[in-house]
């Protein structure tokens, strides 16, 4: 915690610091940073710190994983029909995003058409959905019912 | 063949040149995502995984970077997935009340969690891959592919879709996180 809070008031050092332990500098960026740690003890404990770091985890090689000797007739199975199944799904996907589309758009203009802009709504529309359904509300009761009064109304209905 | 030849053929419906491709990168695929995953008994299954969802994009593939690299975001983008998925099932069991877990109750970073007594006589291997266990995604990430893959900070940045400055900066936040869980045990502190 106190290293980062170090490196926050010593901004040259987070960018250099990487920079020259993984050799991606230009010379400029070198002598920058040696100049820098010259007369920054916080840079030049931290590029040491990093650097012992570095080499414990470059002493670390990872086991080299033994795949079966099976593996690529097996990914090569997988793969053999995804030509046809492949197109196949592409074509189911599409039609799902062509179907979703068009409902949204329905909506919307159902929405549009139900809900005019003073937020009122014919009640015999909203009667003969209730008597559909078999359900009263006091939402009849009202002359003009809102936005809010048919959300709840059909929160109701399900 | 080159892999540019190789990709052409397999989108021209050649799935054969696919087989020189998965040949040609699948101990490199299977080392990344060890070193991601640090389950040998998943590696298998998720690099088979790998090169068939990499296989479905194909066609997708521009070739703005090497196919290497590209497929190493796809490694690495799954495995990620795939440590995600582990850590929750972790959470949700009952065995998974855990030093993560707990260290997450108590108000403390994973990363501060403290280092095992038993630690010290482990050996470096141990150490490190304990050490990059404890890491975030992000940071256990750009180390790997930056310490143990030697990528460039132009091919870290294409892997991660990140720029360069955000490469170097990452990396410095996932060094002093990697320091902050790695000195007490490298100086014998526990």
């Amino acid at each position: 915690m106190k290293t980062n809070d170090n490196i926050k008031r010593c901004p040259p050092g987070e960018d250099l610091i990487s920079t020259i332990i993984d050799d991606e500098g230009g010379p400029d960026e070198i002598r920058s940073m040696q100049d820098h740690i010259k007369t920054c003890s916080k840079c030049s404990s931290l590029l040491q710190e990093f650097k012992t770091t570095g080499e414990v985890i470059k002493k670390f090689k990872p086991e080299a994983v033994h795949l079966s000797p099976a593996f690529t007739a097996q990914v090569m199975d997988e793969v053999s029909g995804y030509g046809e199944m492949g197109l196949l799904e592409d074509i189911i996907g599409l039609s799902r995003k062509v179907v979703a589309t068009v409902t949204t758009l329905v909506l919307i203009l159902m929405a549009i058409m139900f809900f005019p802009e003073d937020g009122a709504i014919d009640i015999l529309i909203v009667d003969e959905l209730v008597i559909t359904n078999g359900v009263e509300s006091e939402v009849l009761e009202k002359e003009e019912i809102t936005h809010d009064d048919v959300v709840s109304l059909l929160l109701t209905l399900r | 063949m080159d892999d540019f030849s190789l990709v052409r053929k397999c989108i021209e419906g050649d799935t054969n040149a696919y087989r020189h491709i998965v040949d040609r990168y699948k101990d490199i695929i299977a080392r990344v995502i060890y070193s991601m995953v640090e389950s040998k008994a998943d590696v298998e299954d998720l690099t088979q995984d790998v090169f068939i969802k990499a296989y479905g994009s194909l066609p997708r593939f521009k070739f703005d970077s090497t196919l290497q690299t590209w497929l190493y975001r796809i490694a690495v983008n799954h495995s990620i997935d795939y440590i995600r998925k582990k850590k929750l099932r972790r959470i949700l069991s009952l065995d998974g009340i855990d030093e993560w877990l707990l260290g997450r109750l108590r108000g403390t970073s994973y990363s501060s969690a403290k280092v095992p007594e038993e630690f010290n006589r482990r050996e470096v291997k141990e150490l490190v891959e304990w050490g990059l266990s404890k890491l975030s995604n992000e940071s256990k990430t750009i180390l790997v592919l930056r310490e143990l893959e030697g990528l460039r900070y132009e091919e870290i940045a294409n892997v991660m879709e990140i720029s360069i400055p955000a490469v170097k900066s990452r990396l410095f936040r996932a060094r002093s996180e990697l320091k902050k869980i790695l000195t007490p045990a490298l100086r014998g502190d526990v």
